[in-house]
């Protein structure tokens, strides 16, 4: 297995691992026209959730474009997204996992990679940008759990230089 | 007629405690999740979402094993369970040439890249595994 040194000082512990005591398991329907990470972002906050871990079920998206990872030519992180793909519709959203959190100032944040088919029955796959991906005729079907105590919040990591998702504990002040 | 329910195994419970993860760069995928199972006192626990990336990727289909590399692979579904046997983990990859490869993760062969978000759910059991 090939490990690769990272631009910044190694951190640890290096698996963080928060317990959530309460969880609430929820169906989501996203309809046509809706963004699907904000209108999923947006579900789990209409059930007064600050966090979810999300699969996709599958349905329909009119059009989009996706980013895969790269190497990082400018040497300043390890590995970045190269350029956007797009997407031409109708497509068909046939897996992928979505994480809502709190970016660094607290405001909710989604973060989705999916496997997706075009007319053609080509296979694409990748992150997706939220506010980039309407959903189409039949909408989206996802599969959420909620998740109290604990939620991924972002917070800069020196080691990969990312600001990215963590693992913090929600204080009963803030809850 | 066949009985074609024989064989088929059966475990009633529920699902119980969530864990919310990250595992850091150069871990390998399989053993990281279980390791990350262990530290939450999950004995059996599913994939209730994920999103990261690997170093290389190295995935399983039908007894075969193929490589993908990287740095930068994505991946982009990931389903499976941690048992008594340990992780079991399928799924979806992206590659830097942009093209998409399915299979079972292959254990110490997965180095996570950036990060793995991570979602596990405990399961538990009306009789515990022997």
């Amino acid at each position: 297995m090939r490990q690769m040194k990272q631009p910044g000082p190694v951190q640890s512990p290096r698996i963080l691992t928060e317990l959530c005591e309460r969880t609430r398991d929820v169906f989501i329907t996203l309809p046509a026209g809706a963004d699907l990470l904000n209108g999923l972002r947006d579900a789990v906050l209409s059930l007064g959730g600050k966090g979810a871990g999300i699969t996709l079920l599958g349905g329909r998206i009119n059009r989009l474009h996706y980013f895969t990872g790269m190497p990082d030519p400018s040497g300043r992180r390890l590995a970045t997204y190269g350029d956007p793909t797009p997407l031409e519709g109708p497509i068909e959203l046939l897996s992928g996992n979505a994480i809502v959190g709190q970016d660094a100032e607290g405001r909710p944040l989604v973060h989705g990679h999916a496997v997706m088919a075009e007319v053609s029955g080509k296979v694409h796959g990748g992150h997706l940008p939220p506010g980039e991906c309407p959903v189409g005729a039949g909408g989206v079907r996802a599969l959420a759990v909620l998740h109290d105590g604990a939620v991924f919040a972002v917070r800069e990591d020196r080691e990969t230089n990312y600001s990215i998702f963590h693992p913090d504990r929600v204080t009963e002040a803030a809850e | 007629m066949t009985d074609e329910t024989a064989g088929i195994e059966l475990q009633n419970g529920r699902l119980g405690r969530v864990a919310v993860v990250r595992l850091r760069p150069n871990l390998d995928m399989v053993s990281g999740v279980e390791e990350a199972a262990r530290q939450a006192g999950f004995s059996q626990a599913i994939v209730r979402s994920a999103v990261g990336s690997l170093v290389d990727a190295c995935l399983e289909a039908g007894g075969r094993r193929s490589g993908y590399e990287g740095p930068g692979v994505e991946i982009l579904s990931l389903t499976g369970e941690v048992g008594p046997g340990g992780a079991i983990l399928r799924g979806t990859i992206s590659t830097p040439a942009q093209t998409v490869h399915g299979g079972r993760f292959v254990r110490g062969e997965n180095a996570i890249c950036i990060t793995l978000e991570l979602v596990l759910q405990e399961w538990l059991p009306e009789s515990p595994p022997e």
